[in-house]
Parts: C-alpha cells; sequence; structure tokens
C-alpha cells in the first residue's frame, strides 16, 4: 500500500488532502492559469481575426456592387468614388485590384490616359493574383497603344507570362503590330490569337477579319 | 515511463502547455480529428480533394442533363466511357478549382446580395411578385435542397461579380470600334462558279492492277459486316387494339360518362382598343386614361369606325394591324373582367370601359357561338378509338408481365409465350449491329440482338422496350461472322471508290488549271462560257448569303488576300471531295464607320467588351488550372 501512495501520489489521507493540493497549487497554478489565459487569448485572437475578415469581405463585397450599379447606370463619380473606397479601405480584399481596373476604365472615360496608365500599373505590379498581374499588363498594353507609345505597347504584349490570356496578349501584340505597319508579324501574331481562342468565344469572326486584313496588306507590300 | 512524463510535466511550463492542450480540444473537439478518414478521393488539384461522392454527383448532374437535351437517342456506351468520366472530371476540377480560389482570396457574397439575387429571379415569381413557395417547391423538384442552392447560388455570384467587374471595366475605344467596323461590316464584290465532279467520272478508266493494289493496301475497309437473323414476338398497344372487340354498349357508356368532352364549349369573337396604364401610374393619371376610354366608347357607338379608332389609340399593336379584332376567346383565356364583360355582351354591342391588369379595354362583341352537346353519331368513332385504346392499354399491361416472365422462364423458344399471347412468332431480315429494316430498325433491338445472351448463349432476349406501347422479345435463328470481301466482291465498290477519288483529283486539276489562265490574262466570261460554266455572283451581305454553299464560297472569298486597288483577284479552291470553286474578286469594299448606327456600334461594343471583359475569366480559369498541381485517380473513375 505504501510502495503505491508513494508512486502514484494519488491516495492521500484525509487530513492531508487539502494541506496537499494547496501546495500542488501553489507549485503549478500559476502554470494552469497561463496557460488557459493563453489559449484563450490563441483561440479567441483566431476566431476573432476570421470573424473580422470575413467581415471585411462582405462589406467589401457590397461597396463593389454598387460601384458597378453606378458604373452601369452611367454615374461615373459615384462609381468613381466606391472604387476610391474600395481602394482606400479594402485593398487587401480582391475587390481592390477590380476596384483599380474600373478606376482605370472611369478615367480613359474621361479621356485621362496618364491615370488609367496609373491604376493599370498598380494592379500589374502590386496584385498578390498573378492573374490580375497579367490582365492589368494586357489592359496597359492597350492604353499605352491607344496613347500612341507603340514601343511600349510592344514590349507589354511581348512577355511569357500569359497564364491563361494567350489569345489575347497575341491579339493584342497583333493590334500594336498592325500600328506599326509590321503586317505579315500582326497576320501571325493573330492566327496565334486564334489557335489559342477559347471555342465559345464570340471574337472569332473579328479576329479572324484582322488576321485576312493583316495578311492582305502584308502581301500587297 | 509515464511517471518520468509526470515529473517532467509538473512546473509551471508543463501545465501552460497542457492549459493550451485542454482549451484547443475544448473549442475544436477531438472528433475533428476523425472527420475524412473514411472519404475516397478521385482526383486533387493543389491541396483540394474532389471526393467520390462529389464526382458521382457530378456525374449523373452530366447525364440528366445529356438525356434532357438529347433524348433517348443517347448512346448508353457514352457514359460508361473513359472519355466521358475524364471530362466530367475535368470539368470539375476547374470549377472547384475556381470556387475555391475565390473564396479563399477573399470573394463574398452577402446574405442580403443573395436575397435580392433570389428574389429577383422571374422563374421564382407569381403576378410579377417573389413567391417563397414557389421557390420552395421548384427548388425542391429540382432535387436539391434549399440550403444547397443557396450555397450554388454564392457561388454563382462569385462569379457573376468577377464577370461584371472584368467585363465593365474593359477599356474600348472609339478608335478600336471603327477598326472593328471597318473589318465586319467589308463588303466583297466578286463572282464565282463551281467544277462538279460528276462531270470528271465518266472518261476515268480505272485500271485491273490499281484496283488490286489498292485492294491490297486496305484489305481491312473490305468486309462484310456480322449480320444476324431473329425471331422475335412483339406486343403493342396498337396490335391488341386491333384485335378487341368494343360493342356499341361501351360506346354509349363512354358518351354519357363524359359530357364535357363531347360538348362543344362556347366561345366568342370580339376585338378591343387597350388604353395602357403604367402598373405606378397615380389615381389622377388613371381616371384620364378612363375617361379617354369612355369617349372611344361614345365615338363608337356614334357610329366611328372601330378599325380607324383602334389604328389611332389602342395600345395593342398586336391587335390593331387586324382593326382590333382578337379573335375567337374561349373561356379561360383571358383577363377576368374582360371574360366576364365579354360573355354577357350581346353581338355587335360596344361595352363600357373594361378595367384589366394591362389597363382599360373597349371591347366590341363581333360574334357569339354558343355552346352545344355533339350527337353520338359525330363522335362515335373517335369514341370508338378512344374505348379501344384504354381497353388495350390494360390488356397490354397484363400481358406486359406474363411475357417478360415467360420469356425469361422458358429461355430456349419463344413459343410458350406466343401461345399466352395468342400471336405469331414473326422472322425479321438480316441485319447488322449498324442498320436494319422492320424491327430492327430499332437501336435497343439490334443491341439485344448482338448482346451475349442471344448471339452467344442462344437464349430468348429480355424484354426490350422500344417504346411505352411496343415492346419486344427476340431470339437468334442465324449468323453470319464478319468477313473479308474476296477481291471479286469487293471489286464494285473499290473501282467506285477509285474512280471518285481520280475524278475528284482530276476536277482540282482542272480548277487550278482555270485559276492559272485567269491570273494570266484570261477573260473571265469567255472562258467559263467556254467551258459550259454557270458565272454566279455572290450575294453581299450576310441577310442574302443563304445558301449553304455560298456561304461556304463566301468563306473562302472572305479569307481571300485583298487585291490592289484597280486589279482584280482570282483563287480556287477545292471546297468538298465534290465541288472546286473559282472566284473572282473584283473589289473590297470596308465598312464605313460613320455609317454605323448607334445601335450598330454597341453590337460592337459588345463584342469587344465581352472579349476583353467577361470572356477574361475563361482566361482566368485557364490560368489557374496551368499552375495548379493536379492529379487524378483513373482507376476511381
Amino acid at each position: 500500500m505504501a510502495e503505491n501512495d508513494k508512486l502514484l501520489g494519488v491516495h492521500i489521507a484525509e487530513d492531508d488532502d487539502a494541506q496537499r493540493l494547496r501546495v500542488w497549487w501553489k507549485k503549478n497554478g500559476m502554470g494552469i492559469v497561463a496557460g488557459v489565459a493563453i489559449g484563450i487569448l490563441g483561440v479567441g485572437g483566431f476566431k476573432g481575426w476570421q470573424v473580422y475578415t470575413e467581415n471585411r469581405a462582405l462589406s467589401a463585397s457590397d461597396v463593389f456592387q454598387e460601384m458597378l450599379a453606378y458604373d452601369e447606370s452611367g454615374a461615373i463619380e459615384r462609381a468613381s468614388n466606391s472604387a476610391q473606397i474600395l481602394i482606400k479601405d479594402y485593398r487587401a480584399t480582391p475587390y481592390g485590384d477590380l476596384a483599380y481596373l474600373m478606376i482605370a476604365k472611369l478615367a480613359k472615360q474621361k479621356g485621362d490616359l496618364s491615370n488609367a496608365m496609373e491604376a493599370l500599373t498598380n494592379v500589374m505590379t502590386k496584385s498578390k493574383d498573378p492573374a490580375m498581374g497579367q490582365l492589368a499588363r494586357l489592359r496597359l498594353s492597350q492604353v499605352k497603344l491607344l496613347a500612341g507609345d507603340l514601343e511600349r505597347a510592344h514590349e507589354l504584349a511581348t512577355t511569357d507570362d500569359v497564364g491563361g490570356f494567350e489569345s489575347e496578349f497575341s491579339e493584342v501584340l497583333g493590334d500594336v503590330l498592325l500600328a506599326q505597319h509590321k503586317y505579315s508579324d500582326a497576320a501571325e501574331a493573330f492566327d496565334r490569337a486564334l489557335q489559342a481562342l477559347a471555342p465559345a468565344s464570340s471574337s472569332r469572326a473579328l479576329l479572324t477579319s484582322k488576321r485576312n486584313y493583316a495578311r492582305s496588306v502584308g502581301n500587297n507590300q | 515511463m509515464l511517471i518520468t512524463i509526470r515529473e517532467r510535466a509538473s512546473g509551471v511550463i508543463g501545465w501552460t502547455v497542457a492549459g493550451v492542450i485542454i482549451l484547443v480540444f475544448a473549442v475544436w473537439g477531438i472528433g475533428s480529428y476523425f472527420e475524412g478518414v473514411s472519404e475516397i478521393i478521385v482526383a486533387t488539384a493543389d491541396k483540394i480533394e474532389i471526393n467520390q461522392e462529389t464526382y458521382q454527383q457530378a456525374m449523373s448532374d452530366r447525364r440528366r442533363r445529356l438525356v434532357q437535351m438529347m433524348g433517348r437517342n443517347v448512346d448508353a456506351e457514352l457514359f460508361s466511357s473513359t472519355a466521358f468520366k475524364r471530362q466530367v472530371v475535368e470539368e470539375l476540377i476547374d470549377t472547384t478549382l475556381q470556387n475555391e480560389t475565390l473564396h479563399a482570396s477573399g470573394f463574398r457574397i452577402s446574405d442580403a446580395q443573395l436575397a435580392a439575387l433570389i428574389q429577383n429571379t422571374a422563374v421564382f415569381h407569381t403576378d410579377g411578385q417573389f413567391d417563397r413557395d414557389r421557390y420552395e417547391l421548384l427548388v425542391q423538384n429540382s432535387g436539391m435542397t434549399i440550403q444547397g442552392y443557396e450555397s450554388y447560388q454564392r457561388q454563382q455570384g462569385v462569379v457573376d461579380q468577377l464577370v461584371r467587374g472584368l467585363g465593365q471595366s474593359a477599356i474600348v475605344s472609339t478608335n478600336s470600334i471603327d477598326k472593328a467596323w471597318k473589318l465586319l461590316d467589308q463588303r466583297r464584290i466578286a463572282s464565282y462558279t463551281t467544277l462538279e465532279f460528276d462531270n470528271f467520272l465518266d472518261d476515268i478508266q480505272v485500271s485491273e492492277t490499281a484496283i488490286e493494289k489498292e485492294y491490297q493496301a486496305n484489305l481491312d475497309s473490305y468486309f462484310k459486316p456480322a449480320s444476324i437473323q431473329v425471331d422475335y414476338l412483339k406486343l403493342s398497344v396498337e396490335d391488341l387494339g386491333t384485335r378487341l372487340d368494343v360493342d356499341e354498349a361501351d360506346i354509349l357508356q363512354m358518351y354519357e360518362d363524359n359530357p364535357d368532352r363531347y360538348r362543344q364549349p362556347g366561345s366568342r369573337s370580339a376585338s378591343h382598343i387597350l388604353l395602357k396604364v403604367d402598373s405606378d401610374a397615380t389615381n389622377a393619371q388613371i381616371d384620364q386614361v378612363r375617361q379617354r376610354a369612355s369617349e372611344i366608347v361614345a365615338r363608337a357607338r356614334g357610329g366611328e369606325s372601330f378599325a380607324s379608332l383602334a389604328e389611332v389609340n389602342s395600345d395593342d399593336k398586336g391587335s390593331v394591324k387586324r382593326g382590333g379584332e382578337l379573335g375567337v376567346i374561349r373561356p379561360g383565356t383571358m383577363a377576368k373582367p374582360f371574360e366576364d364583360a365579354v360573355f354577357v355582351m350581346g353581338e355587335g354591342e360596344i361595352s363600357e370601359p373594361v378595367r384589366t391588369q394591362y389597363g382599360f379595354h373597349v371591347i366590341r362583341l363581333d360574334r357569339i357561338t354558343e355552346s352545344r352537346v355533339q350527337p353520338l353519331d359525330q363522335v362515335r368513332s373517335e369514341i370508338e378509338a378512344e374505348v379501344r385504346r384504354l381497353r388495350a392499354e390494360e390488356q397490354f399491361n397484363e400481358l406486359a408481365e406474363i411475357l417478360g416472365s415467360t420469356v425469361f422462364e422458358q429461355p430456349d423458344s419463344l413459343e410458350p409465350a406466343a401461345d399466352h399471347l395468342g400471336v405469331k412468332v414473326m422472322r425479321s431480315e438480316w441485319f447488322t449491329q449498324d442498320a436494319g429494316t422492320g424491327i430492327a430498325e430499332f437501336q435497343v433491338v439490334r443491341d439485344a440482338a448482338f448482346g451475349n445472351e442471344v448471339l452467344i448463349d442462344g437464349l430468348n432476349s429480355e424484354l426490350i422496350e422500344i417504346d411505352q406501347d411496343n415492346l419486344v422479345a427476340v431470339r437468334k435463328v442465324d449468323y453470319r461472322a464478319r468477313r473479308q470481301l474476296d477481291l471479286n466482291e469487293a471489286r464494285d465498290g473499290l473501282e467506285k471508290r477509285l474512280r471518285a477519288v481520280e475524278a475528284s483529283d482530276k476536277m482540282e486539276k482542272a480548277g487550278e488549271d482555270l485559276v492559272a489562265r485567269l491570273k494570266s490574262g484570261a477573260d473571265w466570261d469567255e472562258l467559263l462560257i467556254a467551258h459550259k460554266l454557270a458565272r454566279v455572283r455572290l450575294p453581299e451581305t450576310t441577310e442574302t448569303l443563304l445558301e449553304p454553299l455560298e456561304q461556304v464560297v463566301a468563306r473562302v472569298v472572305y479569307a481571300a488576300l485583298v487585291p490592289l486597288s484597280g486589279q482584280i483577284a482570282y483563287g480556287g479552291e477545292r471546297i468538298s471531295p465534290a465541288r472546286y470553286a473559282i472566284y473572282r474578286l473584283e473589289r473590297v469594299e470596308f465598312g464605313d464607320p460613320a455609317s454605323a448606327s448607334e445601335e450598330d456600334r454597341l453590337g460592337v461594343e459588345k463584342i469587344l467588351s465581352s472579349r476583353r471583359g467577361g470572356e477574361m475569366v475563361i482566361g482566368w480559369r485557364q490560368g489557374l488550372r496551368k499552375v495548379a498541381k493536379v492529379q487524378i485517380n483513373d482507376e476511381l473513375l
């Protein structure tokens, strides 16, 4: 019996019970309290963070929806305000990128190409989503073409990092080459765009026309 | 060892660790450690797993959609093919990857947005209002739970956000619309002619050596497919019907039991003038319209032509063209107040203004046709057919059961089943697995005849359902295996094929020759007339370009290089094995952006912005897939 007492420390004489507990608590109590406290903080903090980001995402989504509606009804200023809110307060959500893209379009609508370029550059260089980066690059190339900066447009459209936008990049490159009067190269680019085109795309006819046009002019030169 | 742990574990640090562990278990529970242990994973994409249940669900959804689309002609084999399974799993991976990525990156649809989305869906509306019961009913009927449907809608909503976000932010310049319009609205002024392969067939001689060579080279193509002849028993509602006796008493009974069906319902023919009232009109506005309607009533009653009143005043554009006539109105087809008015009016009468949800109607009753009971003699044959059909269907169901079990229980002969049914065993013509006549025109029958049961074991087939009203059982009479044709048997087919190939080549050569002569200056008209070839002008607009042949020619012409101005381009192409087209392209007129209507421009802008916007989502998806590490466990499909 005594052997067991010593070994397991469970069977204790009645009088000693309270005393022993007190000693044990004195020795380990701090640890338990601290442990539970850290645990509560940790778990609570984690859950709290989850709830917080979830709520942020939801309100960003609402603002985004508003922005789309304003844009659709032609309320440029209001759409632009919503986009600014998304950029300022919700840059970390994916709506931030989309807001920049919207700003770029609205700026172009107002004829302000340099603002459009700035917004697109922002997404191109800073987005966490590589696809958004590629897409912004593509659009930047289009805007550069619009602005007549053919060299930079060409540079932007020529890249290996095209993700799933192979067809789109080739088409923009073709557009740039057309503007540079390099017709045969343009025809080739349009050809590549056609080959990579998604089967359901509504752009096949136009792309084919562009290719044929570039080829004709190229051959007649 | 436990003791050592216990000794070491005492002390502040040890208990701190224990405290954390206790709490973690208290919050998440030990259960989470055992979840998902028994799941079978069909495919993984990055860290996303697709389990077998999801895959099976996707398979059956896809199957159901295909059957809905193509009816029962869907080949059941398709569903078990590797290609089909592969396609389903690939799609599932793409969709899952898309949904998970969107969610992980922080795309969300709020409850309010979801509610708006569902409440704005027109199919859930009754009388223009969202109807909760209808919504729940429809969702459940489609085999989904409300919860499942709503989470699906959330996912779709998020994809839609991306589509709209990219679409509306697309940058489309006026300049690019102009350029696109120039190309899309171009016209090519061209003529063409075609050489027909038939005209080159006659003077072709195929040598014996060529035939032998072709035969040896393509032995596989020259065979007689396996064929089979079967005995069959057919149970059909139609046949049963003709063998039934239907007596006068049955017909009379049917006639008397169904008075509604043999009564011609009454109808009215009417014309109307509609004055529309907007659903959000104010009372004052409504009164104003009512006032106008009353004036029209007065003028019509005063003898003014109803048709011209309708033409000037009516908002119902459909009926205006017919002077307001609506034609025959049967009970239950019009708005209630309209109908109530019509059915109490006399012929030629003009009503007071009648208010419906559309607005105010001024109605003139043109003609009354009273309802009347059709005498028995007039409907006798109709009733007899009906009785026959009902009885035959009854019998059919009984006999089908007997036939099914007899055919199965006595698999060595069709005779016992034939005796039961009182019909004769019939014999089919020879047929192959791909084609046949008579009973073998049905794919299901051919499949059964070439199935193991019938072909190899020589037993009766199971009962084959051709359609709801026709059942068949077959058994083999004789079978001829697939066999190589010898040269003599194959000769005819061989010769035909060789001649066709040669004629087609000859046609192309002749075509190329003509094109070369045109290019070097031969006159189009003279040359074609000399060769007895028709000269056809190619229609210049898509509206007039209707013939499939001309559409193919147009494709060739529009792909041709634009000639330098003032020059004419000639070219030719074999557009099918049997036709060679030669064209003369005189001029290309590019579209003029200035002449494009606002609508045209919007159309082009739509193409451009969808290319630069919404369609980008496809690219976005492809991009995800490109970088994802995907693994498919083929053996589990």
